[in-house]
């Protein structure tokens, strides 16, 4: 007798410390919708070409209860908590890979591979890094964590942190990048359009423009710097007030504007066609090639 | 593409400077949504509203983003989207109202020190500006309890980041009122702090 209310006790103690162990799947069509919800953790996503959803995974008591359902057009799961914020969050999810997928986490971390689908992927303070080789689409939000893109090519991208680095690393056809003190690091061999803007954090971009996209560089005191391939064909125009513009694609010097206070360059590349516009106040500007 | 995602591609839709993905996730959204279909309609109405205010008071193209990413996330966060449509005829009438002379006396009186150099046309859309970031930080003082103490940290610390940029570009603006780079830069400003805002806003909200 007492020997099993000992054990009664003991596992009573011991049942509320053990993580809940995951291990759930649901059919789901090819273009699912599929929405993650943890406050923490970190959220692995990787895409496969079954028509399931499957995730193991592990959730510290703590942190609230695994949840799942839905139907094969769409599938909701996550881990449903009221409480702050409880690290050790484990999700490993697979989803088709042309699924539609929107993911979000207050501290987690969010890291997504082969899914060409579309993201939609929010964090507050965790990172967010995607890899693969073509994208549909990805936004990506965060108010202090970085958000990373690594990918052959994505036709749609849409970043926004406060102070969070941006890096991508990819061809995209259209790109918009808002920073207010994070580093910006944009590479690719392709970019079709795009809008890079910042406040005070730097941004460095690198890459071929396409004669027909229009390009926006804007940055308060933050420099920026452009390297585009020689005779990249484009018209430039750069203008800054307070900092400085170096010219490295040809031999024109800016000159101070005849109308306003700033400095000015107005320069073609190749034989133009791309419409590049950088506008800085205190951040200097450097253009290069290679 | 949700209700939220299509209201802030409105603009660029109109504008013609959607992508090629954006623009057809877009009209795939407005063939099923009724709502989305009507702010569409509300926001052309109110262009052609802006079309026809004098030249001195008619807002740069690029400024309309701005005004529709405020609008719509606060909408959201008070209403809920079904009456969105509201909110863009009450924006067309606000747009209405400050092309008047004592709707533009009102808004100048509200605008900061040092505005006199600046011309009516950029106090009355700064006006706008402030009170987008003005409800936006009431609507966050209410919920400050919600955020961490990290995020309110961080998000304080890039507002005054911002805020240093956008008296930096007034000081400059006013002394050099033609300068279109300078103006480009100080709509930039004031847009990027209503969209941290916003974005700390969706924080609260988004589930």
């Amino acid at each position: 007798m007492r020997l099993s209310v000992l054990a009664l006790a003991l596992c009573g103690a011991a049942t509320p410390l053990l993580a809940q162990a995951v291990d759930r799947s649901l059919p789901a069509r090819p273009d699912a919708s599929i929405r993650v919800h943890a406050l923490a953790g970190r959220i692995r996503i990787t895409g496969w070409d079954r028509d399931t959803v499957a995730v193991t995974g592990t959730v510290p008591p703590a942190a609230g209860r695994f949840f799942m359902g839905g139907g094969e057009r769409g599938v909701k799961l996550g881990v449903d908590g009221d409480g702050p914020a409880t690290p050790g969050v484990l999700l490993d999810i697979r989803v088709p890979a042309r699924a539609i997928v929107w993911v979000k986490t207050a501290t987690g971390d969010i890291e997504v591979s082969r899914v060409t689908g579309s993201l939609d992927l929010y964090t507050v303070s965790g990172r967010v890094r995607v890899e693969g080789e073509r994208v549909r689409q990805v936004y990506a939000e965060s108010m202090e964590g970085n958000l990373e893109i690594q990918a052959e090519s994505v036709t749609l991208v849409r970043l926004k942190t406060a102070s969070g680095a941006v890096v991508v690393r990819s061809a995209v056809e259209d790109l918009v990048v808002s920073n207010v003190s994070g580093v910006t690091e944009v590479s690719g061999s392709r970019f079709g359009r795009g809008r890079l803007d910042t406040v005070t954090g730097a941004i460095a971009f690198q890459g071929s423009l396409d004669r027909g996209g229009g390009y926006l560089f804007e940055s308060h005191s933050g420099p920026v710097e452009i390297r585009v391939p020689q005779g990249t064909d484009a018209e430039w125009d750069v203008t800054s007030i307070a900092g400085t513009i170096r010219n490295g694609l040809t031999a024109q010097r800016p000159q101070a504007s005849s109308t306003t206070k700033s400095s000015e360059l107005h320069i073609v590349t190749g034989v133009g066609g791309a419409g590049v516009t950088v506008r800085t106040f205190r951040g200097n500007v450097t253009l290069q090639s290679p | 593409m949700n209700c939220a995602q299509a209201i802030q591609g409105l603009d660029a839709y109109l504008e013609g400077s959607a992508g090629v993905p954006e623009r057809e996730a877009l009209e795939r959204h407005l063939a099923a949504c009724d709502a989305c279909r009507a702010s569409l309609g509300d926001l052309r109405a109110l262009r052609d509203a802006a079309e026809a205010l004098p030249p001195s008071l008619r807002p740069p193209r690029d400024l309309w983003p701005g005004i529709a990413d405020r609008l719509a996330p606060r909408e959201d966060l008070r209403r809920g989207i079904r009456r969105r449509r509201a909110v863009w005829l009450a924006a067309a009438a606000v747009l209405l109202m400050v092309a008047s002379s004592g709707g533009t006396a009102l808004l100048l009186r509200r605008t900061p020190p040092a505005a006199e150099r600046l011309s009516a046309g950029t106090l009355t859309l700064e006006a706008s500006y402030l009170d987008a970031a003005r409800e936006l930080s009431r609507v966050l003082e209410e919920e400050r309890s919600a955020l961490a103490p990290a995020t309110v940290e961080t998000l304080e610390r890039n507002l005054a980041v911002i805020n240093d940029a956008i008296a930096e570009s007034r000081a400059a603006l006013a002394a050099d009122p033609a300068n279109p780079a300078l103006t480009a830069l100080l709509w930039s400003a004031h847009r990027r702090k209503v969209s941290l805002l916003e974005q700390a806003v969706r924080t609260l909200t988004q589930s």
